[in-house]
């Protein structure tokens, strides 16, 4: 049936049609039995769904709608963020979908279009006839065969084809034999860090992956995991402070220093540096100096000393204007009641270190100090492998790296370095690959764990 | 209540006046609810899909564009709410007649049993052409309005109206037009 | 074991079945469901997913099509299983008991141009339903009969009055293949707009070379006893005979006249040839053999055509064709030829050719070869490498084989991988890799143990007929598009290498294919094959030039050219037996001419098949989401349901039992249970007697089965019984160890419970010494049998099978538990004679028991040929280690026994038209043998006992030990029964000797028609 008598039908019924509009199809019903047929089923379809009948809302839905609505007024509660942000998220991947939608066939529409350029202009398509007896070039005839373009690339449209294409690629196949990522994507810590962008980009960080096939990271990788187990090491991880100190290269040059080392080991030390006058009289100048001095150090272990201060050589001591410069210093004082100043004082790390110009210029960090207050440091550096790791020249260079502090603080990645297939994973070069596949992070991030778990897919039935 | 008073209202409510929203739920709370119903075909689905759908429009109000009626807005969010809830269970309901007759033997047989396969053949239509049938039907929509609402143009509404109604007309009548 | 202990141990075999039956039993699902009104998808990998929607909407689109087409309404919904078992794409269709389509998602291959190159699952669906059309569309009689039956009878070999009833249901399967490929061919070609076997190049190149050699072109008979068995075309002459006969009936008649002869509809003929007389007038074969000069007289037509200009004329280079072939390899070193070939009457493998000598030597051979291609080779000159692949019905392996040492190893098992050539620039080897239906272009670096993808084609699109310049810098291909479109095209290697899929379009094609280009060996010009003129001939592509020119002008077809010197190249001559090696010019033809294409004919005489085109299932047409029902897994144990139900007959002992057969399955058939039950009414059985009853449920690996007085149909005719009174319940487990044909590994193992027995279950003539037994038996079988093209029988390779039989007493004696185990060994060596399908077999067996000479429990027994007049068991019985022929069945028996069978299998005869269309012989073949058996061999062969008997002392000899021998023949004949069922008819003769008896000699005939192949 004509198209044009169809559309007047139509607008008969939903009264859209102008008063010449309905004559010509008054005359049209007359003459075409099978429109008049059309027209009385529309007729009667659209009077019995008027007449099919409507219901009351429940009494309790305007209640609800009230309820709901005050709460949201009121106070806004996690729950209400929630359904609020999924109605959002709802309404805005709705919204999303429906631009995706337009954006999608504007896009199919350009691409048919070009492909039917493309082809109508640099491949005339042959009609039925045309087949038909051409010679083709130099007296080679062409045989006649009948042939109507049934389907084009347009015409098929598939899913996800392009998550197909990854699990085309031999680095995603051998992965998936070694079975390594089946067994983590049971491990929930794995999962959950497989959705942290943090680890894609530092994946994608050269220094990071250099580390990862150097056997530092073999003996970065199996320190880091038994200082893990200590709690301070942990908490450590936690403390900005300690971070922002760690990317100072004078401070990881000092963890270097056995004397330095030998002296976090001791008790007293730790105590002496919770006393602010030793602090104080750490950053005073006249001090740093005097610690260069070799004869000084030799001085405080020297037993007579003690007694020297009793008597006129002391006082001439005293009148030196440096000594008297620190004298007057209370934080010099104070720190000379301090017990644990005269037995750091015997040590004779302490002088070793003293000379160290490292450490004066450390001393002048206040960071130092709020560092040395924390216990959990003084834990860390009795551990061997923590050393070591500090010791190591590129953890220095990713120490510089943003992600590398955020990944640290990751409590997810700080459990699963006590992974043994974390480990192997992470230094497979097919999961190196991968990792710059942003299909794979898709995937990762959909958490498509199904496949991944279904690891009897992999094998044939 | 005209559109223009609606508009009032709702400039009300975005200054923070709940009970101007109240007013607004209670005239249109009728409509809304019976469009739901049809399109989800269970009561307590319905009363759900209405109540998310009020609080939806509450909570996106100011997104409201007062040259627009503020019915075809509110209906908008309504059919989505109903067709989203209809897409994710995919599970075909009834469309459930009304039957406020507590003894059977009261009704006309006949009547209803031409009722009742019509409400199923609506209820076998794919969510698009059953939100058409409803709006065009139940609540007399406009072209344009239906355009509006379902953000489509008015040629694609024709077109998906007369196949609805086609294919009513073949569960019906076992008549097709090719 | 104490009595409650036996029901004990009884009760828990009967429930535990039950147990497996439970819906919520943890089943692993494997396979997941997508459910429209129409049609159940199913599929089991995570990786098939991509094309689910796109598989739906081609479904339902073709499905609307049929049902507007033929007028068919669909009874039941299609199951669709989704596959990706081999490396190449297929399908198949069935309608019983359900509807069903087994669909192979892998492309498909393009050896000269056997297939189309358009979309394919698109092809896949139009064609599989015009098959579910053409089986399953019902009259009002069928429809009622399937209402009688419960359902689509499925024939079954142990009920064959099934046959019948099938026959009453379906009765469109009882027609032969070329019937259903036809017009599935037919149909197909015109719903792609003309691409199709219809329009073939193959085709017409296959029947004009008949016609030009003065071959027979087979009948309707003949085509399916012999054309489809010894031809080295093998079954796909079934789809070009029948491609050929529906276009000749569309052009003589109308392509309507096929739909009405294809559709079931009320008041047709049952029987397909039947109909056909109602259908066109005319019986089939008179229209059949018309059609015979019908193609002559047109394929006479187009030789006229070609031969207008110069024929090119080709020196053969081997005294005769070598079958199907692969792409050669040239050594230029030797100036040998490498090719794998197969070739009926031998076993496929890799031959060497001297171009000057024409003589052939095998070099290795190929288990698996594919029909056409054969298998994919690639050659490295340096160190006379030949890679190739084997396995090529499934996932292909890569071989290397180095002509220097005679090493042979598997490089990359199931890699899955083609189309190899080898990069003489840096030794390594490339491919085109077939993976969850997408097309790899892969590289393989020396030293070839993992593969790297270059890059992944969209999915539809195809690329194949790889070959790399001897600069290794570049790589032609043949690219296919979804609208099938085929091009040259030309990539840099570095390019590749870099991951840039750029290429230089060299010449479209349109819808002939640029088949086996190769690089010259200076790198200037391309050499390969196209069917453009309708006949495959060479062409020559000059690179600097960027021109193309034909080189021949041939009559049947030129493939695969190898230039191997300036002026002259190798190529293969295609001939009714297969390619010929042959040496052409390397010169440009001045005329080619073009032929006509059969298809042509109906097109322009019937313009009705181009409205046959069906509209693209196109995202726009079907939305997948609309027509979805649910999704899920797929869990047989809750689809089992009643599929048939129909009366039988059995036998049991001499008695004639009649009764029913319950046939219940899940689409899939993953889970089979069939009950029967019967009365036998004759008064001269006891009453414990008259009823029987019989279960048995299947699921995957595992059997459970339990049986009352069991009856069978075949003990009605012959001597052999399986029916026994008592009753039996058990479970058994069967699992695949090794599956890579020819090596087969399995083993089986069940469990059972006696009660109530009088006779032994597997010796009929044996009475059972203790009516309630256990029986545990276990087998191990492994085995690696070849046979040629065309064959009827294995003819070379070894099976070996070791066996176990321990029954145990259900009730202590004292305290004493009674147990008589016994273990077997087989050993077949078979070795193929020089003769066309002829082979002698050495088949041992050795076997021991711990248990007493005299106790019938713990003793083996031999004896008879063991066939029944009407059988459905293998019909060479006499190769199976129980069986004797000569002796009576069961008479030879001891605990120990050692038995030693050679065997002569002679060539068989084929018959070209020995029958009707409805039942026709296929083949006979003589079969000569002689066995020797030894039991009991730590006995003396007598033991002399003196008693005193009524009239005093008396001497009394016992036997202990038994020596036979005897010789034999048997002669059996294929028959074809209603076109889909083979049966065979086994006419055998022996006599036997006692060694130590030299009076005694005894003889046995035996006749027997074995059902069911």
């Amino acid at each position: 049936m004509d198209k044009q008598i169809i559309e007047q039908i139509q607008g008969a019924i939903d009264g859209v049609l102008t008063a010449d509009q309905r004559r010509e199809l008054e005359k049209t019903l007359r003459d075409n039995p099978e429109a008049s047929a059309l027209y009385q089923d529309m007729l009667s379809l659209a009077e019995s769904v008027a007449s099919l009948k409507t219901e009351q809302p429940p009494a309790d839905l305007q209640k609800g709608i009230r309820d709901a609505i005050a709460a949201r007024s009121g106070k806004t509660s996690i729950h209400s963020i929630k359904t609020k942000i999924n109605h959002t998220e709802s309404y805005m991947s709705e919204k999303k979908n429906q631009t995706m939608k337009i954006a999608a066939s504007i896009a199919g529409l350009v691409v048919i279009a070009a492909v039917i350029v493309y082809v109508t202009i640099d491949y005339p398509q042959p009609s039925a006839s045309d087949v038909a007896g051409t010679v083709g070039t130099d007296g080679v005839e062409r045989a006649e065969r009948y042939r109507q373009t049934q389907i084009q690339p347009g015409d098929i449209a598939l899913d996800n084809a392009e998550v197909q294409d990854l699990l085309q690629s031999d680095a995603f196949i051998k992965l998936m034999e070694t079975g390594q990522l089946q067994e983590l994507a049971n491990n929930p810590a794995f999962v959950e860090l497989m959705s942290n962008p943090a680890l894609f980009e530092l994946m994608r960080n050269a220094d990071f992956v250099e580390l990862m096939h150097s056997e530092n990271f073999e003996v970065m990788a199996s320190a880091m995991v038994e200082l893990n187990r200590s709690a301070a090491r942990y908490e450590l991880a936690n403390n900005a402070r300690f971070m922002e100190l760690a990317k100072d290269v004078r401070f990881i040059e000092l963890n270097q220093n056995e004397a330095f080392a030998e002296l976090a080991n001791q008790s007293r030390y730790v105590e002496l540096m919770n006393n602010p006058a030793f602090v104080e009289l750490n950053r005073n100048r006249a001090f740093a100096e005097l610690a260069q001095n070799e004869t000084y150090f030799e001085l405080l272990r020297n037993q007579e000393f003690a007694e020297l201060a009793n008597h006129s050589a002391f006082a001439e001591l005293a009148n030196r204007a440096d000594f008297r410069e620190i004298m007057q210093n209370p934080a010099f004082s104070e720190l000379l009641r301090d017990t644990r100043y005269a037995e750091v004082m015997r040590n004779t790390r302490y002088f070793e270190l003293m000379r160290d110009a490292r450490y004066a210029e450390v001393l002048r960090e206040a960071r130092y100090f709020e560092v040395m207050r924390e216990a959990r440091y003084f834990e860390a550096m009795r551990n061997e492998s923590f050393r070591e790791v500090m010791s190591n020249p590129t953890f220095q260079e990713v120490m510089h790296n943003e992600r590398f502090s955020e990944l640290f603080n990751n409590a997810e990645f700080a459990r699963l370095m006590n992974n043994a297939s974390f480990e192997s994973l992470m230094r497979n070069a097919n999961f190196e690959r991968l990792m710059n596949s942003s299909t794979f992070e898709i995937l990762m991030r959909e958490s498509r764990f199904d496949v991944l778990q279904a690891n009897a897919s992999w094998g044939r039935i | 209540m005209d559109d223009d008073y609606c508009r009032a209202l709702v400039n009300k409510c975005l200054n923070g006046d709940t009970e101007a929203f109240d007013e607004l739920v209670t005239h249109h709370q009728f409509a809304m609810y019976n469009t739901v119903y049809r399109i989800v075909g269970e009561q307590d689905d319905a009363r759900d899909v209405t109540q998310a759908g009020f609080i939806k429009a509450w909570e996106h109000l100011h997104t409201y564009k007062s040259e627009h009626r503020f019915f075809s807005w509110l209906y908008r969010i309504m059919v989505n709410e109903a067709l989203n809830t209809v897409r994710a269970k995919r599970v075909h309901y009834e469309l459930k007649l009304v039957d406020h007759h507590a003894d059977p033997a009261d009704r006309e047989l006949l009547e209803d049993e031409q009722n009742s396969d019509l409400a199923k053949a609506i209820d076998r239509l794919s969510p698009d052409y059953k939100a058409v049938i409803l709006m065009r039907h139940f609540e007399d929509l406009s072209y344009k309005e239906m355009a509006q609402i379902l953000d489509i143009d008015e040629k694609t509404v024709k077109s998906r109206l007369y196949s609805a109604r086609m294919k009513l007309r073949e569960a019906l009548t076992g008549r097709s037009t090719d | 074991m104490n009595k409650t202990g036996h029901w004990s141990t009884l009760l828990a075999l009967i429930l535990l079945p039950l147990f497996m039956l439970s819906p919520n039993r943890p089943a692993n699902a494997q396979f997941q469901s997508v459910k429209t009104a129409d049609v159940e998808l199913l599929y089991y990998h995570f990786g098939h997913e991509y094309l689910i929607n796109h598989t739906l909407r081609s479904f339902t689109n073709s499905l609307y099509f049929h049902k507007r087409m033929f007028g068919y309404n669909p009874g039941e919904r299609v199951t669709l299983i989704m596959q990706d078992f081999g490396d190449f794409g297929n399908a198949g269709a069935s309608a019983v008991p359900g509807n069903a389509i087994l669909m192979g998602i892998a492309p498909f291959h393009y050896a000269f141009e056997t297939n189309p190159a358009n979309e394919r699952i698109n092809v896949l669906m139009n064609h599989e339903l015009v098959h579910i059309v053409a089986l399953d569309m019902s009259s009002s009689t069928d429809r009622f009969f399937r209402k009688a039956f419960s359902g689509k009878v499925n024939p079954e070999k142990e009920d064959p009055i099934s046959l019948f009833y099938a026959y009453m249901t379906t009765p469109r399967r009882f027609s032969p293949r070329w019937y259903h490929e036809g017009i599935a061919e037919f149909m197909t070609t015109w719903m792609s707009g003309g691409i199709g076997r219809v329009m073939g190049p193959y085709d017409e190149m296959r029947f004009r070379t008949m016609v030009r050699d003065n071959k027979r072109i087979y009948d309707a008979v003949g085509l399916e006893s012999e054309g489809t068995t010894t031809d080295f075309e093998v079954g796909s002459n079934s789809y070009m005979y029948g491609t050929r006969f529906m276009s000749y009936l569309a052009v003589t008649y109308s392509p309507q006249h096929l739909i009405d002869w294809t559709s079931r509809t009320n008041g047709s003929k049952r029987y397909f040839s039947a109909d056909f007389r109602k259908v066109f007038g005319t019986s089939l074969h008179t229209e059949w053999s018309n059609w015979i000069d019908f193609e002559r007289e047109w394929q006479e037509a187009n030789l006229a055509r070609i031969r207008r200009n110069p024929v090119t004329q080709a020196t053969p280079l081997a005294r005769r064709p070598l079958g199907g072939v692969s792409r050669p390899v040239y050594d230029k070193k030797t100036g040998l030829i490498y090719t794998a070939v197969a070739r009926p009457g031998e076993i496929s493998h890799i031959a060497e050719v001297n171009p000057s000598t024409g003589s052939m030597r095998r070099v290795v051979d190929i288990e698996s070869p594919a029909l056409h291609f054969v298998s994919s080779l690639a050659f490295d000159p340096e160190n006379r490498t030949i890679f190739y692949t084997d396995n090529n019905n499934s996932w292909r392996h890569l071989m290397s084989h180095n002509l220097n040492t005679g090493k042979t190893s598997t490089l990359i098992r199931e890699a899955r991988t083609g189309d190899l050539v080898f990069n003489p620039a840096d030794r390594s080897v490339w491919g085109v890799r077939h993976y969850h239906g997408i097309v790899s272009l892969v590289r393989i670096p020396y030293p070839y143990t993992e593969w790297n993808r270059i890059h992944s084609m969209p999915y539809g699109e195809d690329i194949f007929d790889i070959d790399i310049s001897p600069d290794g810098k570049h790589l032609s291909a043949a690219i296919a598009d979804v609208s099938g479109n085929q091009k040259l095209v030309m990539k840099s290697v570095d390019s590749l290498m870099a991951g840039r899929f750029s290429y230089e379009e060299i010449y479209d094609f349109e819808v002939s294919s640029p088949a086996a280009f190769v690089f010259s060996p200076d790198g200037r010009y391309l050499f390969g094959s196209t069917y453009y003129t309708g006949v495959s001939n060479i062409v020559r592509y000059d690179i600097e030039q960027k021109e193309v020119r034909w080189l021949t002008n041939a009559e049947t077809g030129l493939f695969r050219p190898v230039p191997y010197s300036a002026d002259s190249l190798l190529a293969f001559e295609y001939t009714g037996d297969g390619f010929l090696p042959v040496r052409i010019e390397n010169k440009p033809a001045d005329r080619v001419s073009a032929i006509r294409f059969l298809g042509q004919e109906v097109v322009e005489r019937h313009p009705v098949v181009t409205e046959w085109m069906l509209r693209p299932p196109a995202p726009g047409t079907l939305s997948p989401d609309s027509i979805i029902i649910s999704r899920g897994d797929y869990r047989p144990g809750n689809r089992l349901s009643l599929v048939a139900a129909y009366p039988i007959v059995h036998g049991y002992k001499d008695y004639v039992a009649g009764g029913v057969r319950l046939d219940f399955s899940d689409p899939l058939r993953l889970r089979k249970m069939n009950i029967t039950a019967g009365w036998s009414p004759h008064p001269g059985l006891d009453t414990d007697e008259q009823f029987h009853a019989s279960w048995l449920y299947e699921m995957s690996s595992y059997r459970f089965f339990a049986d009352y007085n069991a009856s069978d149909f075949y003990d009605l005719f012959g001597p052999t019984k399986t029916s026994r009174k008592g009753y039996s319940v058990g479970m058994g487990y069967k699992k695949s160890l090794i599956y890579s044909p020819p090596r087969i590994m399995d083993m089986d193992v069940s469990l059972s419970y006696y009660g109530g027995l009088e006779r032994l279950p597997e010796f009929q003539n044996i009475t059972t010494s203790f009516g309630q037994f256990f029986s545990l038996s276990t087998m191990l079988n492994y085995q690696r049998t070849l046979h040629s093209l065309g064959a009827v029988d294995h003819e070379k390779g070894f099976r070996w099978q070791l066996g176990t039989s321990t029954n145990t007493i259900a009730e202590n004696v004292g305290d004493q538990r009674i147990v008589f185990p016994r273990v077997f060994q087989n050993l077949d060596y078979g070795i193929a004679l020089p003769i066309k399908h002829s082979s002698i077999w050495m088949r041992s067996s050795v076997g021991y028991s711990f248990s007493p000479v005299r106790e019938p429990l713990g003793n083996f027994y031999f004896g008879g040929f063991g066939n029944n007049w009407i059988d459905y068991r293998a019909n060479r019985r006499y190769r199976s280690f129980h069986t004797f022929p000569g002796v009576d069945l069961n008479a030879i028996g001891g605990t120990n026994f050692t038995r030693l069978l050679v065997e002569w299998v002679t060539p068989p005869v084929r018959f070209r038209r020995a029958g009707v269309t409805s039942i026709y012989a296929n083949w006979m073949q003589l079969s000569l043998f002689s066995t020797g058996i030894i039991t009991n061999l730590d006995k003396p062969v007598w033991i002399t006992t003196t008693i005193t008997g009524d009239n005093g002392p008396e001497t009394v000899r016992d036997r202990q030990q038994n020596r036979f021998y005897n010789a034999g023949a048997q002669v059996d004949m294929r028959i074809s029964l209603f076109s889909i069922m083979d049966a065979t008819l086994s006419f055998g003769y022996a006599m036997a000797w006692d060694y130590d008896v030299k009076s005694f000699s005894s003889d046995e005939f035996m006749v027997s028609l074995k059902i069911f192949r």
